[in-house]
């Protein structure tokens, strides 16, 4: 799964989701993406499962650019443990997502093939998506 | 040469609650300027920006404005992050004898030899920045990839157009055909036989 080689600090404060994607909004290396059309914590996880639904669709053919990494850690505090004490123990790696963020990229296949690729990811994940092509693409180009 | 006739308004009120009273109904804001023109605010139809985002190959824009025509080229075009709709056009006027700095597609042309075994051909830019006059601006760049083996590359130094100067570095990429797993993984196994 997906996390950062090295960080400076180990727990970060939850922070706040608002408003549109104001940076990867854009299709930057294939010709069809998976777009966020909510805000959304997306896990390692779902990533890593998104991931694998869309190689196993493809069988490795064409090409994948994933475009979200999770770089924020969520910490979680033990079951049957009561409040305070401190804050939990780092549980998993997320990545914030806000609407307009292209979340995978593909190229070198049909679009029939991408977009199927694209509906199986999008069961992994935890918020609507939509299925988007480069404006000038065209089929066999 | 494609060259694209746009009918267009003039704008006279200005702002981001003109501008999304204009969008919704259906006319997009977009801006003239360039060397020897005064800015100019205009509106153009829903259909015509769509138009423009939609095209593959460069191209001129000829602006009807009623008392005034403007040759231009289209600099920015600006998406909304969600819905993908044409926010914004930027047109640059150019004068011959100038040149004008605009992103070119590439077209590749030919089965790469690679290709043929097995290998699978990557685009790594879509569009090359260039620096042309005006007069000498073509469509696209058409590059013959029939050549590649597997795991070659063709790189912006390979692309030759006179008078034209191009703006990425020589080594980078243009396209590459990428030698699958699958295929490697026969391929050492071939060497390891021997």
């Amino acid at each position: 799964m997906m996390q950062p080689r090295r960080y400076k600090w180990r727990k970060q404060q939850r922070g706040r989701m608002r408003g549109v994607s104001t940076r990867g909004h854009t299709l930057a290396f294939g010709s069809f993406g998976l777009k966020a059309l909510g805000h959304a914590w997306i896990s390692d996880r779902q990533i890593e499962a998104a991931r694998v639904a869309i190689s196993r669709f493809l069988r490795r053919e064409g090409k994948l650019w994933i475009r979200i990494f999770p770089d924020k850690p969520i910490t979680k505090k033990p079951l049957e443990v009561r409040m305070g004490k401190g804050k939990g123990d780092l549980d998993h790696w997320a990545a914030v997502v806000k609407p307009g963020r292209i979340l995978f990229e593909i190229d070198g296949v049909s679009m029939a093939e991408a977009q199927e690729a694209f509906r199986l990811a999008s069961h992994k994940l935890p918020i609507p998506t939509k299925f988007v092509v480069r404006p000038d693409y065209q089929e066999g180009k | 040469m494609k060259v694209i006739e746009i009918k267009a308004e003039e704008r006279t009120d200005f702002g981001k609650r003109a501008s999304r009273r204009a969008r919704r109904e259906k006319k997009i804001p977009a801006v003239v300027y360039g060397p020897d023109t005064e800015p100019k605010h205009i509106y153009i139809s829903h259909h015509d920006a769509e138009v423009l985002a939609k095209q593959d190959k460069a191209f001129i824009s000829k602006i009807d404005l009623g008392d005034k025509q403007y040759e231009a080229i289209v600099k920015e075009i600006q998406f909304h992050p969600v819905t993908d709709e044409v926010l914004h056009v930027d047109f640059q006027t150019f004068v011959k004898g100038r040149p004008i700095t605009l992103e070119v597609p590439v077209e590749l042309v030919g089965t790469p030899e690679g290709v043929v075994k097995g290998g699978v051909l990557i685009r790594k830019l879509r569009k090359v920045k260039v620096q042309v006059l005006p007069e000498q601006l073509k469509e696209s760049i058409v590059l013959d990839v029939s050549g590649l083996d597997l795991g070659q590359s063709l790189r912006v130094g390979d692309i030759k157009m006179e008078g034209w100067r191009i703006l990425h570095r020589p080594e980078v990429p243009v396209a590459t055909v990428e030698i699958p797993r699958r295929l490697l993984a026969q391929m050492r196994e071939q060497e390891e036989s021997k």
